[in-house]
């Protein structure tokens, strides 16, 4: 079922980003083609073509951040919490795969952008900073290799799953945000705001707790310690923070759906 | 021939007459096969359960009877729906008599009416 | 054979109030029963219930033995009243969705009625009209084998001649295992339908009889009756 949901799901929002991405990508080809956006002085053709460019370029950038933002909202709140739910809560499948299924899916179009957002950025930068770059990752491969010897790996690994916690972290505070507000009777958009801001305040109080406990841990030492044990503390606590959070946010959305449902 | 229901009486009787009617009028000819309980119940639109309660109330009658797999069918006793034909004319008749009887009519007056009126319709 | 759907002393309050007082109703397979009253009465919080869109404050539900959920959702085919479709599908992908998810789904029998309603299934759910829509939600609806429909106001705002063939669909969708159970005000369109009436009425149920039972004793069509009961 939860496969069904999740092909369901994508296909429902697919058909918006694949072709803002596309759009991007040859947007930037095109801009690649006719020599970038040249900055010249004077207000002549060509300098004002190259401004309307940038803009133009500018504004897909930052509309498929906000497209991401928005349809992560929509599919929670209209398709799930809408007239949509109708259709939805009576499939035979329980709730907590709705939430995994939107979850997933919200993640890789977050991905997807950042990745189309780099790419479209790596196709308009000039011949030389591309040359540059080239040069740089390897030797910042190298050094950070030199850092952490052995443990590169296991640091990458963590990275890694450092980002996708982030992101489910955020996809899920808006999920139990807009939840929290369908339980409000009246102007449920302002209670789901306000949830949102509070769930914020909430998950940043409990990292600071975190901090002070794991800072009491080391008690003074810590800056006397290896980088690398410096930054293995901060990604492994981190994970540990995320969890925490994330796990908290599913059960209080999953909570919710399955009690205090209350379709209009 | 369309049926008739009315709203303020139980339906489960005016199927059954309904369906009478139909045999002796021969809309449903002697022996004929009848449809499915559920394409009788679409063409009258009705709950399929009460056709079928209908349905199985002329079988006790013996109007129509079900031949194990091919389905049910209209007698082919002529004679007993030549007495069903009779009996509901009858009842018609009775009616009539009690709202001429409300009227004021005498006996004579009402042959005499009904013969005027059944000449008229022969020459129509 | 032990009833479909079951309740004992069923309940659901919000906050103070009260949509479902204490009901208790036993419906078994086979019927086409009419859930009766008028707004307010508690005849969409009922069947909101059975379909686990809200959870019971007290008391008990079983549908084929279970309580709602996944195992009740997939023998439960239920027509709300507003439109729950979403506006990016064709009608093909819409009946390819409900074939995915529900296994009693009954694809040709759609495009059956589909044809018979002429909608083309290459149509996109945005461009039609709102009436089309219903039809459509309709179809999908009584195209599932399943053991109980639930019909909220599936006659309202259609015209009578679609009335008509709505009805007959649902007669010639009868069998006897399954159940349809029909909420509407549209009293005398439907009651030679129907095999049980009941009346509910500020979250009681105030009468249960048979449609014969009630033009028998009373010498009223339902529809009279029920302008009786619930007279403002």
């Amino acid at each position: 079922m939860l496969n069904k949901l999740f092909k369901y799901e994508i296909k429902a929002t697919a058909r918006i980003f694949i072709p803002l991405y596309i759009t991007l990508i040859i947007f930037s080809i095109i801009n690649k083609i006719f020599n970038t956006f040249p900055l010249e002085s004077g207000i002549n053709i060509k300098g004002l073509f190259g401004i309307i460019r940038l803009f133009i370029y500018f504004g897909l950038v930052i509309g498929i951040q906000v497209i991401t933002l928005v349809v992560q909202i929509q599919r929670f709140y209209k398709s799930l919490l809408g007239d949509e739910g109708y259709l939805m809560f009576t499939l035979p499948v329980k709730p907590w795969q709705h939430i995994l299924s939107k979850l997933f899916t919200s993640m890789i179009w977050i991905t997807l952008s950042g990745l189309s957002t780099v790419l479209s950025i790596l196709i308009i930068m000039p011949n030389d900073a591309f040359i540059d770059l080239t040069k740089a990752i390897p030797q910042g491969m190298s050094e950070v290799s030199h850092l952490f010897g052995s443990g590169t790996f296991l640091i990458i690994i963590e990275a890694i799953i450092f980002s996708i916690l982030c992101m489910a972290t955020g996809t899920l505070m808006i999920y139990a945000a807009i939840a929290l507000g369908h339980l409000v009777k009246k102007h449920k958009i302002l209670a789901s705001f306000g949830m949102y801001l509070g769930l914020n305040t909430g998950a940043q109080s409990i990292m600071i707790i975190f901090m002070i406990v794991i800072g009491s841990l080391y008690l003074k030492n810590f800056s006397n310690l290896s980088i690398h044990i410096q930054i293995q503390t901060f990604l492994l606590s981190s994970l540990a923070y995320f969890s925490i959070i994330i796990a908290g946010l599913f059960i209080l959305t999953k909570y919710i759906l399955d009690n205090k449902l209350n379709l209009e | 021939m369309p049926w008739d229901l009315k709203s303020d009486r139980p339906i489960y009787p005016q199927l059954i007459e309904a369906i009478e009617l139909k045999i002796c009028s021969g809309v449903y000819p002697l022996g004929s096969k009848l449809k499915s309980v559920r394409d009788l119940a679409q063409e009258a639109a009705v709950n399929p359960n009460t056709m079928q309660r209908a349905l199985a109330k002329l079988e006790e009658d013996g109007l129509i009877y079900t031949h194990r797999t091919s389905g049910r069918f209209v007698t082919e006793d002529a004679n007993m729906v030549k007495q069903l034909r009779n009996k509901i004319a009858k009842q018609e008749i009775n009616q009539l008599f009690q709202k001429m009887k409300i009227l004021g009519f005498e006996k004579k007056e009402i042959l005499d009416l009904i013969s005027i009126m059944l000449e008229e319709s022969d020459n129509k | 054979m032990t009833s479909l759907l079951t309740c004992r002393n069923l309940t659901k309050s919000f906050g103070a109030k009260k949509a479902l007082d204490n009901i208790s109703l036993d419906i078994g397979r086979g019927k086409i029963v009419g859930l009766l009253g008028p707004n307010g009465s508690g005849k969409t919080t009922f069947i909101k219930l059975c379909n686990n869109l809200l959870t019971p404050t007290r008391g008990e539900l079983l549908i084929g033995g279970y309580r709602p959920g996944v195992e009740t959702k997939k023998i439960v085919s239920y027509l709300p009243e507003r439109t729950y479709l979403n506006d990016w599908m064709k009608v093909s992908q819409i009946i390819d969705f409900f074939k995915d998810f529900y296994e009693d789904f009954n694809a040709e029998k759609a495009y059956d009625m589909l044809k018979r309603f002429n909608i083309d299934p290459k149509d996109k759910l945005k461009t039609m009209s709102k009436g089309t829509k219903e039809k459509v939600q309709l179809i999908l609806v009584m195209s599932r084998e399943a053991e109980l429909y639930m019909l909220d106001e599936p006659i309202g705002g259609v015209d009578p001649a679609a009335r008509d063939f709505i009805l007959e669909t649902i007669i010639s969708n009868y069998n006897e295992n399954a159940t349809i159970i029909i909420s509407t005000h549209l009293i005398s369109d439907i009651e030679k339908v129907l095999d049980e009436v009941v009346f509910i009425k500020d979250g009681q149920i105030v009468l249960t009889k048979t449609v014969d039972e009630i033009r028998d004793e009373s010498g009223k069509s339902v529809d009279a009756l029920f302008r009786e009961v619930f007279k403002c």
